[in-house]
């Protein structure tokens, strides 16, 4: 009888832990998985981009009290935000200079911030591009992303 | 018509000509009562000839005080009624600008304003304010930054540059204000006089401002007006882009 009560206690606080990592884990599969259709959508640059997201800038976010109830309403908008990157990237390849830099760049890395100085921002270091969106304002579509780009390139 | 009709007629002419005058014994008259609104408004009626060496000193004094007369009021509208008489008087009389005594009282002026501005209703500051600011370069710490906002706001972004270019040189902080990076834009956007206190705002501010120059130069037409003034700050600053290369070669 002790023995069945104990597990019946473990399971009880195991149980919310284990779900709420798998819900984490889902939100965070679905985030990845728009980012990769993201990248998909890449036809007209001659070549693949590897499509990365900087969850430890997601996690160092600053989330308004209640901080988890903030988070948890970040990876919709998040979902939404990385969307049209790859539009934006293959929109920019449509200009054969443009075309011709991007052909440098290996990695696309998307990290949003809470700076809210900025609204897209891209910047090159080495073969890797790296947005930095104000994750906080309106969601980002094909242009927003073509245009940083344009800046940085 | 006989003779002594027409010589009624000349007369009575001349005599309403001569109404419209002022000697210059009339004017010193006005200064004497200290009617400084009355001598700036009439001081035009004595004719050129007769104006003697004293002429534009009075002129100028009048403007001054009725300039400072707005430092003594309490009420935004009182104010505005002096103010209003500012341009129109500088138009008229343009030399008053160049007496330092002048612009010294209208920047003093100015401060005062300002204080009325934020206690009062602040809609039409600006252009109450412009009305007085213009034609001063030099105003107490952290003024140039309060007009070009009320200036921007009440006019445009673009009528504000020349605060901002001010404002700067007080506070270099003041170039991370984004109504100062909307005025340089705005400026360059539209050319004319202001385009080259916008380039040198541009290039004291550029680690504020190239982001948005050069999002701004994205959006411009290859050889629009914006394109033509922006490139000459953007092409030798920060990383050659293909956008430079393309825009501004």
């Amino acid at each position: 009888m002790k023995k069945v009560l104990l597990v019946a206690v473990l399971t009880a606080f195991a149980v919310p832990a284990l779900a709420g990592s798998v819900a984490e884990k889902k939100k965070h599969d679905a985030v990845e998985e728009s980012l990769a259709k993201s990248a998909a959508k890449v036809k007209d640059c001659g070549k693949t981009f590897k499509f990365v997201y900087d969850w430890k800038a997601f996690d160092a976010l600053p989330f308004k009290e209640p901080k988890e109830k903030e988070r948890d309403s970040r990876f919709g908008s998040e979902i939404s935000n990385v969307e049209h990157i790859g539009d934006g990237l293959n929109k920019l390849c449509e200009d054969k200079d443009y075309k011709a830099a991007m052909s440098k760049i290996d990695t696309v890395i998307y990290k949003p911030v809470g700076d809210d100085k900025i609204k897209v921002k891209a910047t090159i270091s080495g073969s890797t591009l790296t947005y930095e969106n104000y994750t906080f304002g309106s969601t980002r579509d094909r242009d927003d992303y073509m245009k940083a780009a344009k800046a940085a390139l | 018509m006989r003779h002594w009709q027409w010589i009624a007629i000349i007369a009575l002419g001349t005599s309403s000509a001569r109404a419209d005058e002022l000697s210059m014994q009339d004017l010193k008259a006005l200064e004497t009562q200290k009617q400084w609104s009355e001598l700036l408004d009439r001081a035009d009626q004595v004719k050129p000839a007769a104006r003697d060496a004293t002429w534009k000193k009075l002129v100028t004094t009048a403007a001054t005080h009725v300039v400072e007369g707005t430092s003594s009021t309490t009420t935004l509208s009182t104010a505005r009624a002096l103010i209003e008489r500012v341009p129109p008087a500088e138009r008229k009389y343009p030399f008053v600008r160049d007496d330092a005594g002048y612009r010294a009282a209208k920047a003093k002026s100015i401060d005062g304003v300002l204080v009325m501005c934020k206690h009062d209703d602040p809609s039409g500051c600006g252009i109450l304010i412009e009305a007085l600011a213009s034609g001063v370069d030099k105003f107490s710490k952290g003024t140039a930054r309060q007009i070009a906002t009320m200036v921007g706001n009440d006019i445009g972004p673009a009528d504000a540059i020349h605060y901002w270019a001010l404002a700067v040189v007080d506070d270099a902080a003041t170039c991370k204000d984004i109504w100062l990076e909307r005025s340089v834009i705005a400026t360059l956007a539209a050319g004319g006089d202001h385009v080259a206190e916008a380039q040198k705002t541009a290039t004291t501010c550029f680690a504020s401002l190239e982001s948005g120059l050069t999002q701004a130069l994205i959006d411009a037409e290859d050889k629009s007006p914006y394109t033509q003034n922006a490139c000459p700050v953007l092409k030798p600053r920060g990383a050659m882009t293909v956008l430079k290369k393309k825009k501004c070669s």
